[in-house]
Protein backbone atom coordinates (compact mmCIF):
# COMPACT_ATOMS: atom_id res chain seq x y z
CA UNK A 1 0.00 0.00 0.00
CA UNK A 2 2.57 2.17 1.16
CA UNK A 3 4.65 1.16 -2.21
CA UNK A 4 1.68 2.35 -4.54
CA UNK A 5 1.54 5.73 -2.56
CA UNK A 6 4.82 6.46 -2.97
CA UNK A 7 4.08 5.18 -6.32
CA UNK A 8 1.01 7.60 -6.71
CA UNK A 9 2.86 10.31 -5.38
CA UNK A 10 5.73 9.91 -7.97
CA UNK A 11 3.48 9.71 -11.11
CA UNK A 12 2.03 13.08 -9.33
CA UNK A 13 4.88 15.02 -9.03
CA UNK A 14 5.84 14.26 -12.46
CA UNK A 15 2.47 16.04 -13.35
CA UNK A 16 2.70 19.03 -11.70
CA UNK A 17 6.53 19.05 -12.93
CA UNK A 18 4.45 19.08 -16.47
CA UNK A 19 2.15 21.47 -15.13
CA UNK A 20 4.79 24.02 -13.73
CA UNK A 21 5.12 24.12 -17.91
CA UNK A 22 2.19 25.36 -18.56
CA UNK A 23 1.44 21.77 -20.24
CA UNK A 24 -2.26 21.85 -20.55
CA UNK A 25 -2.99 18.43 -21.02
CA UNK A 26 -1.57 17.09 -17.69
CA UNK A 27 -2.68 19.76 -16.18
CA UNK A 28 -5.75 17.93 -17.67
CA UNK A 29 -5.06 15.02 -15.98
CA UNK A 30 -5.06 16.40 -12.24
CA UNK A 31 -8.51 18.06 -12.91
CA UNK A 32 -9.82 14.44 -14.17
CA UNK A 33 -8.04 13.16 -10.30
CA UNK A 34 -9.72 15.96 -8.09
CA UNK A 35 -12.59 17.39 -10.07
CA UNK A 36 -15.48 15.25 -8.29
CA UNK A 37 -14.13 15.65 -4.85
CA UNK A 38 -13.69 18.99 -5.35
CA UNK A 39 -17.14 20.19 -6.90
CA UNK A 40 -18.63 17.68 -4.65
CA UNK A 41 -16.77 19.47 -1.52
CA UNK A 42 -17.50 23.19 -2.79
CA UNK A 43 -21.14 22.36 -3.55
CA UNK A 44 -21.66 21.37 0.24
CA UNK A 45 -20.03 24.62 1.39
CA UNK A 46 -21.85 26.80 -0.92
CA UNK A 47 -25.21 25.03 -1.67
CA UNK A 48 -25.74 26.71 -4.74
CA UNK A 49 -24.86 24.44 -7.98
CA UNK A 50 -24.09 27.37 -10.03
CA UNK A 51 -22.26 29.12 -7.72
CA UNK A 52 -20.21 25.39 -6.61
CA UNK A 53 -19.67 24.74 -10.02
CA UNK A 54 -17.92 28.23 -10.93
CA UNK A 55 -15.86 28.54 -7.50
CA UNK A 56 -14.61 25.00 -8.86
CA UNK A 57 -13.39 25.90 -11.74
CA UNK A 58 -11.90 29.02 -10.18
CA UNK A 59 -9.94 26.80 -8.29
CA UNK A 60 -8.25 24.72 -11.25
CA UNK A 61 -7.84 27.97 -12.56
CA UNK A 62 -5.92 29.36 -9.51
CA UNK A 63 -4.39 26.15 -9.41
CA UNK A 64 -3.10 25.98 -12.58
CA UNK A 65 -2.12 29.75 -12.27
CA UNK A 66 -0.19 29.53 -9.07
CA UNK A 67 1.42 25.49 -9.39
CA UNK A 68 4.96 27.14 -9.57
CA UNK A 69 4.38 28.57 -5.94
CA UNK A 70 3.37 25.29 -4.77
CA UNK A 71 6.36 24.03 -2.62
CA UNK A 72 5.36 20.66 -1.89
CA UNK A 73 4.85 20.50 1.76
CA UNK A 74 1.49 19.82 1.90
CA UNK A 75 0.01 17.06 -0.59
CA UNK A 76 -1.58 18.38 -3.97
CA UNK A 77 -4.97 17.52 -2.52
CA UNK A 78 -4.46 19.06 0.50
CA UNK A 79 -2.74 22.25 -1.53
CA UNK A 80 -6.11 21.80 -3.80
CA UNK A 81 -8.54 22.09 -0.66
CA UNK A 82 -6.87 25.03 0.66
CA UNK A 83 -7.98 27.17 -2.48
CA UNK A 84 -11.67 25.43 -2.46
CA UNK A 85 -12.21 26.45 1.50
CA UNK A 86 -10.87 29.69 0.71
CA UNK A 87 -12.61 30.75 -2.00
CA UNK A 88 -15.53 29.17 -0.22
CA UNK A 89 -14.99 31.16 2.30
CA UNK A 90 -14.56 34.68 0.14
CA UNK A 91 -18.44 33.40 -1.32
CA UNK A 92 -19.61 33.01 1.81
CA UNK A 93 -18.44 36.60 3.16
CA UNK A 94 -19.92 38.26 0.44
CA UNK A 95 -23.13 36.87 0.79
CA UNK A 96 -22.90 37.73 4.51
CA UNK A 97 -23.01 41.60 3.36
CA UNK A 98 -26.57 41.03 1.82
CA UNK A 99 -28.38 38.51 4.10
CA UNK A 100 -27.04 36.67 7.18
CA UNK A 101 -25.92 33.05 6.82
CA UNK A 102 -28.53 30.41 7.84
CA UNK A 103 -27.46 27.27 9.57
CA UNK A 104 -26.31 26.59 13.17
CA UNK A 105 -23.57 29.35 14.20
CA UNK A 106 -24.04 29.30 17.37
CA UNK A 107 -23.99 25.77 17.47
CA UNK A 108 -20.07 25.84 19.57
CA UNK A 109 -21.03 27.86 22.26
CA UNK A 110 -23.81 25.35 22.86
CA UNK A 111 -23.61 22.86 26.39
CA UNK A 112 -22.24 19.49 25.50
CA UNK A 113 -25.63 17.08 24.74
CA UNK A 114 -25.09 13.60 26.53
CA UNK A 115 -24.67 11.06 23.38
CA UNK A 116 -26.52 8.34 24.22
CA UNK A 117 -25.07 4.83 23.50
CA UNK A 118 -26.20 4.16 20.09
CA UNK A 119 -28.92 1.47 19.82
CA UNK A 120 -27.58 1.24 15.81
CA UNK A 121 -24.47 0.95 13.91
CA UNK A 122 -24.37 2.96 10.87
CA UNK A 123 -22.07 0.20 9.54
CA UNK A 124 -24.50 -1.96 9.51
CA UNK A 125 -27.47 0.12 7.89
CA UNK A 126 -27.89 0.27 4.52
CA UNK A 127 -27.16 3.78 3.45
CA UNK A 128 -30.24 4.08 0.78
CA UNK A 129 -30.61 7.15 -1.07
CA UNK A 130 -32.83 8.23 2.12
CA UNK A 131 -30.37 7.86 4.41
CA UNK A 132 -27.70 9.66 2.33
CA UNK A 133 -29.95 12.41 1.84
CA UNK A 134 -30.99 13.00 5.73
CA UNK A 135 -27.34 13.05 6.34
CA UNK A 136 -26.31 15.67 3.30
CA UNK A 137 -29.46 17.64 5.15
CA UNK A 138 -28.30 17.37 8.16
CA UNK A 139 -24.37 18.26 6.81
CA UNK A 140 -25.91 21.65 5.21
CA UNK A 141 -27.78 22.48 8.11
CA UNK A 142 -23.82 23.09 10.10
CA UNK A 143 -22.68 26.37 10.41
CA UNK A 144 -19.75 26.77 7.93
CA UNK A 145 -17.11 26.59 10.74
CA UNK A 146 -18.25 23.57 11.77
CA UNK A 147 -19.17 21.92 8.15
CA UNK A 148 -15.91 22.28 6.98
CA UNK A 149 -14.12 20.55 9.26
CA UNK A 150 -16.61 17.60 9.17
CA UNK A 151 -16.39 17.41 5.54
CA UNK A 152 -12.52 18.22 5.13
CA UNK A 153 -11.68 15.77 7.81
CA UNK A 154 -14.09 13.43 7.62
CA UNK A 155 -14.72 13.25 3.52
CA UNK A 156 -11.77 14.00 2.22
CA UNK A 157 -9.81 12.19 5.34
CA UNK A 158 -7.58 15.39 6.17
CA UNK A 159 -5.46 15.18 9.41
CA UNK A 160 -5.54 17.26 12.40
CA UNK A 161 -2.74 19.12 11.52
CA UNK A 162 -3.51 20.01 8.08
CA UNK A 163 -6.63 21.54 9.16
CA UNK A 164 -4.90 23.06 11.70
CA UNK A 165 -3.00 25.10 9.28
CA UNK A 166 -5.44 25.41 6.50
CA UNK A 167 -8.51 27.02 8.56
CA UNK A 168 -5.54 28.75 11.01
CA UNK A 169 -7.01 27.32 14.12
CA UNK A 170 -5.44 25.13 17.25
CA UNK A 171 -5.50 21.17 16.75
CA UNK A 172 -8.05 21.18 19.56
CA UNK A 173 -10.16 23.90 18.15
CA UNK A 174 -10.39 21.16 14.97
CA UNK A 175 -11.57 18.45 17.60
CA UNK A 176 -13.69 20.00 19.47
CA UNK A 177 -15.65 21.27 16.00
CA UNK A 178 -15.48 18.06 14.37
CA UNK A 179 -17.34 16.59 17.88
CA UNK A 180 -19.90 19.35 17.34
CA UNK A 181 -20.79 18.72 13.77
CA UNK A 182 -20.78 14.69 14.43
CA UNK A 183 -22.85 15.23 17.20
CA UNK A 184 -25.19 17.21 15.24
CA UNK A 185 -25.74 14.48 12.39
CA UNK A 186 -25.87 11.65 15.05
CA UNK A 187 -29.10 13.57 16.49
CA UNK A 188 -30.87 13.90 12.93
CA UNK A 189 -30.03 9.82 11.77
CA UNK A 190 -31.44 8.74 15.54
CA UNK A 191 -34.33 10.96 15.05
CA UNK A 192 -34.98 9.44 10.94
CA UNK A 193 -34.06 5.80 12.53
CA UNK A 194 -36.49 5.90 15.38
CA UNK A 195 -39.07 7.66 12.89
CA UNK A 196 -39.02 10.87 14.48
CA UNK A 197 -38.55 14.57 12.85
CA UNK A 198 -34.82 15.16 12.32
CA UNK B 1 -6.85 17.66 32.72
CA UNK B 2 -9.55 20.28 32.52
CA UNK B 3 -10.49 22.61 29.71
CA UNK B 4 -7.41 25.08 30.74
CA UNK B 5 -5.52 24.02 27.61
CA UNK B 6 -5.31 27.49 25.43
CA UNK B 7 -5.19 25.13 22.19
CA UNK B 8 -8.62 24.11 23.50
CA UNK B 9 -10.15 27.42 24.18
CA UNK B 10 -13.15 26.28 22.06
CA UNK B 11 -14.44 23.28 24.18
CA UNK B 12 -17.73 23.56 25.16
CA UNK B 13 -17.81 24.05 29.04
CA UNK B 14 -16.92 21.02 31.43
CA UNK B 15 -15.12 18.43 28.79
CA UNK B 16 -11.66 17.67 29.17
CA UNK B 17 -9.06 16.12 26.45
CA UNK B 18 -9.26 12.92 27.33
CA UNK B 19 -13.39 12.97 27.24
CA UNK B 20 -13.00 14.83 23.68
CA UNK B 21 -10.94 11.70 22.16
CA UNK B 22 -13.37 9.45 23.76
CA UNK B 23 -16.05 10.96 22.09
CA UNK B 24 -14.42 11.46 18.92
CA UNK B 25 -14.01 7.78 18.78
CA UNK B 26 -17.61 7.45 19.41
CA UNK B 27 -18.37 9.18 16.97
CA UNK B 28 -16.29 7.79 14.47
CA UNK B 29 -19.89 5.98 12.75
CA UNK B 30 -20.93 9.00 12.16
CA UNK B 31 -17.90 10.29 9.86
CA UNK B 32 -18.22 6.50 8.36
CA UNK B 33 -21.27 8.47 7.20
CA UNK B 34 -20.22 10.91 5.61
CA UNK B 35 -17.30 9.61 4.01
CA UNK B 36 -19.63 7.07 2.11
CA UNK B 37 -21.52 10.14 0.83
CA UNK B 38 -21.48 10.11 -3.05
CA UNK B 39 -19.71 12.96 -5.68
CA UNK B 40 -21.29 13.24 -8.30
CA UNK B 41 -19.07 13.78 -11.59
CA UNK B 42 -18.90 16.93 -12.80
CA UNK B 43 -20.93 17.61 -16.77
CA UNK B 44 -19.59 17.69 -19.66
CA UNK B 45 -20.59 21.06 -20.38
CA UNK B 46 -18.57 22.06 -16.97
CA UNK B 47 -15.09 20.31 -18.02
CA UNK B 48 -15.05 21.91 -21.59
CA UNK B 49 -15.82 25.61 -20.19
CA UNK B 50 -12.29 24.61 -17.61
CA UNK B 51 -10.56 23.87 -20.69
CA UNK B 52 -11.39 26.64 -22.83
CA UNK B 53 -10.70 29.00 -20.34
CA UNK B 54 -6.97 27.27 -19.30
CA UNK B 55 -6.29 27.74 -22.65
CA UNK B 56 -6.93 31.46 -22.84
CA UNK B 57 -4.79 31.86 -20.15
CA UNK B 58 -2.21 30.03 -21.87
CA UNK B 59 -2.66 31.89 -24.94
CA UNK B 60 -2.72 35.18 -23.24
CA UNK B 61 0.88 34.57 -21.64
CA UNK B 62 2.14 33.10 -24.76
CA UNK B 63 2.75 36.67 -26.18
CA UNK B 64 4.90 37.78 -23.33
CA UNK B 65 7.11 35.06 -24.46
CA UNK B 66 7.10 35.44 -28.11
CA UNK B 67 7.81 39.15 -27.47
CA UNK B 68 11.10 38.57 -25.09
CA UNK B 69 12.32 35.99 -27.95
CA UNK B 70 12.02 38.44 -30.62
CA UNK B 71 13.71 40.87 -28.76
CA UNK B 72 16.42 38.43 -27.77
CA UNK B 73 16.69 37.32 -31.57
CA UNK B 74 16.92 40.77 -32.71
CA UNK B 75 19.49 41.40 -30.43
CA UNK B 76 21.21 38.46 -31.21
CA UNK B 77 20.81 38.95 -35.05
CA UNK B 78 22.35 42.70 -34.40
CA UNK B 79 25.56 41.63 -33.07
CA UNK B 80 26.08 38.82 -35.88
CA UNK B 81 26.02 41.70 -38.14
CA UNK B 82 28.04 44.28 -35.98
CA UNK B 83 30.41 40.93 -35.75
CA UNK B 84 30.61 40.58 -39.21
CA UNK B 85 31.13 44.65 -40.50
CA UNK B 86 33.93 45.06 -38.14
CA UNK B 87 35.82 41.49 -39.22
CA UNK B 88 35.36 42.84 -42.91
CA UNK B 89 36.55 46.48 -41.87
CA UNK B 90 39.63 45.17 -39.81
CA UNK B 91 41.08 42.29 -41.98
CA UNK B 92 43.11 43.07 -45.61
CA UNK B 93 41.13 42.25 -48.68
CA UNK B 94 42.09 38.97 -50.00
CA UNK B 95 43.16 39.71 -53.59
CA UNK B 96 46.05 42.00 -52.82
CA UNK B 97 48.01 39.26 -51.26
CA UNK B 98 50.12 38.03 -53.57
CA UNK B 99 52.26 34.66 -52.66
CA UNK B 100 55.61 35.20 -53.24
CA UNK B 101 58.49 33.45 -55.65
CA UNK B 102 55.34 31.85 -57.51
CA UNK B 103 55.09 33.92 -61.07
CA UNK B 104 51.58 34.55 -61.80
CA UNK B 105 51.54 35.32 -65.36
CA UNK B 106 53.43 31.23 -65.92
CA UNK B 107 50.46 29.95 -63.48
CA UNK B 108 47.66 31.60 -65.61
CA UNK B 109 49.38 30.70 -68.88
CA UNK B 110 49.84 26.78 -67.52
CA UNK B 111 45.86 26.88 -66.60
CA UNK B 112 45.11 28.92 -69.26
CA UNK B 113 46.42 25.49 -71.68
CA UNK B 114 44.98 23.30 -69.46
CA UNK B 115 41.92 24.94 -70.01
CA UNK B 116 42.53 25.25 -74.05
CA UNK B 117 43.48 21.54 -74.36
CA UNK B 118 40.53 20.02 -71.63
CA UNK B 119 37.69 22.07 -73.86
CA UNK B 120 39.37 21.42 -77.14
CA UNK B 121 39.40 17.74 -76.41
CA UNK B 122 35.84 17.51 -75.31
CA UNK B 123 34.72 19.17 -78.02
CA UNK B 124 35.97 16.75 -80.65
CA UNK B 125 35.69 13.33 -78.38
CA UNK B 126 39.30 13.26 -79.59
CA UNK B 127 42.52 13.75 -78.18
CA UNK B 128 44.49 14.32 -81.50
CA UNK B 129 43.93 18.26 -81.92
CA UNK B 130 45.97 18.26 -85.84
CA UNK B 131 43.82 15.89 -86.66
CA UNK B 132 40.52 17.47 -86.09
CA UNK B 133 41.42 20.89 -87.56
CA UNK B 134 42.84 19.23 -91.22
CA UNK B 135 39.65 17.17 -91.39
CA UNK B 136 37.48 18.21 -94.16
CA UNK B 137 34.58 19.23 -92.04
CA UNK B 138 36.41 21.33 -90.25
CA UNK B 139 36.85 23.17 -93.67
CA UNK B 140 35.43 27.05 -93.19
CA UNK B 141 33.42 28.43 -96.62
CA UNK B 142 34.40 31.54 -97.24
CA UNK B 143 33.11 34.12 -99.54
CA UNK B 144 35.78 36.83 -101.19
CA UNK B 145 34.55 40.64 -101.01
CA UNK B 146 33.90 42.36 -104.62
CA UNK B 147 34.46 45.48 -105.88
CA UNK B 148 30.53 45.61 -105.63
CA UNK B 149 30.09 44.39 -102.69
CA UNK B 150 32.03 47.22 -101.27
CA UNK B 151 30.24 50.19 -103.50
CA UNK B 152 27.42 48.81 -101.80
CA UNK B 153 28.39 49.59 -98.43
Amino acid sequence: MNNRMNLDQVAEMALIEQCRRQDIEAFGKLVDLYQARIIGFVKRMVRNSEEAEDISQEVFIRAFQNLSKFDGRSSLRTWLFRIAYNLCVDQARKKNRHAPELGLIDQETEEVIEISDPKWNPETVILDEEMRSIVEQSVATLSEKLRSVLLLHDKEELGYGELSEMLNIPVGTVKSRLFLARQHVQRDVENYLQGGKY
Amino acid sequence: MKNTDKNLNELPTGITEEELEKKLEETASIGKLVQLQEDDEPSMIWRASLNQKLIEMSVQSAPKKVAFFRTWRFGMVAGLAAGCLAIAIVLPRKNTIVPSGVSVPANESVILAAHSHADFTLGLGTTDGAQAINSPTSEVNTVEWTEADLTIL
